[in-house]
């Protein structure tokens, strides 16, 4: 396997990149994954909501008697005093205007409880300017990129204009008393946060709530699917319910979880690229080095080596380039994945200062997370494809005519 | 019993439509201990009946005897089999194993072999080593010996393993005259010493002056077979066409 160092290096390298790419890949994509979910949990759903209409519409809905639950915050409450809740918030969310001097952008106001809504949502832990909001106050919380649009600041005044249930346009003006900064690019793009009864009076829908979110008691920040289903059990039978009304899980509004098929078909595609690296790097490898020592197999053979030994011996050779490929490839795999766990991959980088929508709730950083099981994997697909791509070489090698191969110069 | 034992012994080579023979109807009969060198000029067949009695080729037609066993109707297995412990193989280009030492060369055949405590084949391979001339060389590479050291080191690999046999194709082809003479006195000694069987081809009259037996090939037929009472002895000095006045002008 030495006697051609360069050769060898140069295989087992080609190995080692395939190995690294495979692994890292798969660690962005599953930290993007673990990201993603709980970006939806802490700044979309909670881990579950009660809507009056079925599932999740991505569209926002201008209110009605149909599509909006009366009495949220009694709901609300309701809800939070059951076991295994650790926090429950209505939510009135509709589409509006954001009219600062000439420039008018479309948002989805929220209309959120200031104080129940930390419970359930992290978004007034991200205040990058200014405060989070005060009941009763007639201010607004801007996401940042709003702001940025805008160009508002915390003080100044900002015009919502919407539509009541009556489809009566309305404005209100309101002071922005904050800008938030998630890692939730839609937060940031297009939300704008109010106090729950000024935007109950801005759609004429007082008292009304589209959603109440629920946080669960869990250890872990993803709840798991059983201490949910319990706990979406157990709301119905409130004595407040209204058989009309849904309970839904965070997984229902994770479009992104949909594509998790391409991302398993991009993880094959380059799992297939390892394999065709190592079979190509290994049969070429291999068949040179049976081809350079022709005169040694025919030496070997007169010794009284049979076929099988000499097909082993070339196996053996193989399965020490995959070995040494699968140890580089593993050691760059670590290397490479500690500085994508710990400094993630900027995609700014790649998309500028566009607005970040890539199908994935995640900020404009990807983090890898560590997963032994694929490395292990890749080590067990890059070792097992070398001694595989070696035995054809080899047994051509064995089955050389011995007194044909010493004659060769 | 004849350890060989060679019987209308025929080897054809196809080149597309075209037959060409390298050996016809050979028979030759070969005794243990015997030391016998086959003469001729190139193309006359010399190591294609080598390859043949080394169970390296197989004949088109004919049988052959080794030790007793007819071996024409062996598998490659078998063959391999009969090779590993029976015969012992010396080439003109000596053949070794360049990443493996001089020690390791030698050690191969016992481990291909088996059976033999780890200190009994360093035994047996030291022991050989130093028979060949070459004590204190067992760490050297093959590219860090010359041309006769690599042929010892070859010749005590062909011997290690203590074969019935052992065929040696043009083993001084590639070797200065005195290299040459000192290769032959070693197998002349070691057949004296060990009983091995030593058959070995070349058209150097050097080398065919030491032999005991001459077969002389031509055309792929044995043109002549002598035993004779007087071949150079290992000790003796200098070359052996002096020495034995035996030796025949052999055609180029």
């Amino acid at each position: 396997m030495w006697r051609r160092r360069r050769r060898t290096l140069l295989t087992a390298a080609a190995i080692a990149v395939g190995i690294m790419y495979f692994v890292v890949f798969d660690s962005l994509l599953a930290g993007a994954d673990r990201d993603a979910q709980i970006n939806t949990i802490d700044f979309e759903t909670g881990h579950l909501w009660v809507s009056a209409s079925a599932g999740s519409d991505d569209a926002v809905a201008r209110p009605t008697a149909e599509n909006t639950i009366p009495s949220g915050q009694a709901l609300a409450q309701a809800i939070a005093e059951l076991s295994g809740v650790a926090g429950a918030a209505p939510r009135l969310v509709f589409p509006a205007s954001l009219i600062a001097g000439l420039d008018e952008l479309p948002v989805s106001v929220v209309g959120v409880d200031p104080e129940a809504d930390p419970q359930v949502f992290r978004v007034s832990q991200f205040v990058s300017s200014g405060r989070w909001l005060e009941r009763g106050e007639e201010g607004v919380v801007l996401g940042r990129r709003i702001a940025d649009l805008l160009q508002l600041e915390p003080g100044d005044l900002v015009t919502v204009r919407t539509q009541t249930a009556g489809l009566a346009f309305q404005a209100v003006d309101l002071a922005v008393v904050g800008t938030v900064e998630t890692p939730h690019p839609t937060v940031n793009q297009s939300q704008a946060f109010v106090p729950l009864d000024a935007a109950q009076s801005a759609v004429g829908a007082p008292g009304r709530a589209t959603s109440i979110h629920v946080r669960a008691r869990a250890a872990a920040q993803v709840a798991s699917q059983r201490d949910l289903s319990s706990l979406a059990k157990s709301i119905p039978m409130l004595a407040c319910w209204d058989p009309g009304w849904h309970v839904n899980t965070w997984q229902e509004a994770a479009s992104f979880l949909t594509i998790g098929s391409t991302k398993r078909t991009f993880a094959m595609i380059l799992l297939g690229l390892v394999v065709v690296i190592s079979v190509i790097g290994v049969v070429n490898s291999i068949l040179l080095s049976t081809l350079e020592r022709v005169r040694e197999i025919g030496m070997l053979k007169a010794m009284g080596m049979d076929e099988r030994d000499i097909t082993a011996v070339f196996i053996m050779e193989g399965g020490g380039l995959g070995l040494l490929g699968c140890a580089l490839g593993t050691a760059a795999a670590i290397a490479g994945n500690a500085y994508f766990v710990n400094v993630g991959l900027s995609l700014r980088a790649f998309i500028g200062d566009m607005d970040l929508d890539i199908g994935y709730p995640i900020a404009d950083r990807m983090y890898g997370v560590w997963n032994w099981t694929t490395m292990l994997w890749a080590i067990a697909v890059g070792l097992a494809v070398a001694l595989a791509a070696s035995y054809f070489p080899a047994r051509r090698a064995a089955r050389l005519d011995p007194a044909e191969s010493l004659r060769r110069l | 019993m004849h350890l060989i034992e060679a019987r209308d012994l025929t080897r054809e080579y196809s080149h597309g439509r075209m037959t060409v023979p390298a050996l016809t109807g050979v028979d030759l009969d070969v005794e243990a201990g015997e030391f016998t060198a086959i003469a001729g000029p190139s193309g006359s067949g010399k190591t294609t009946l080598l390859n043949l009695i080394g169970c390296l080729d197989r004949p088109t037609r004919g049988r052959l005897i080794i030790d007793g066993d007819d071996v024409s109707s062996y598998t490659p297995s078998m063959l391999s089999g009969l090779r590993r412990e029976k015969i012992g193989f010396v080439f003109q280009t000596y053949n070794l194993i360049p990443v493996l030492t001089a020690y390791e060369n030698v050690e191969l055949p016992l481990v291909l072999l088996g059976g033999g405590t780890r200190s009994e084949t360093r035994g047996r391979v030291m022991s050989m080593l130093s028979e060949v001339g070459l004590a204190g060389l067992e760490n050297r590479r093959p590219m860090d010996l010359s041309g006769g050291q690599q042929q010892r080191v070859a010749i005590a690999r062909a011997l290690v393993k203590q074969p019935r046999l052992v065929l040696a194709d043009e083993p001084t082809a590639n070797l200065d005259s005195e290299n040459s003479e000192a290769i032959l006195a070693l197998m002349k000694t070691l057949n004296e010493t060990m009983g091995a069987t030593f058959l070995f081809s070349s058209h150097d009259p050097l080398v065919i002056g030491y032999a005991r037996r001459l077969v002389r090939m031509r055309d792929g037929k044995i043109a002549l077979d002598e035993r004779r009472q007087t071949a150079c002895s290992a000790s003796t000095s200098g070359s052996p066409l002096r020495t034995c006045g035996a030796a025949e002008d052999e055609p180029s």
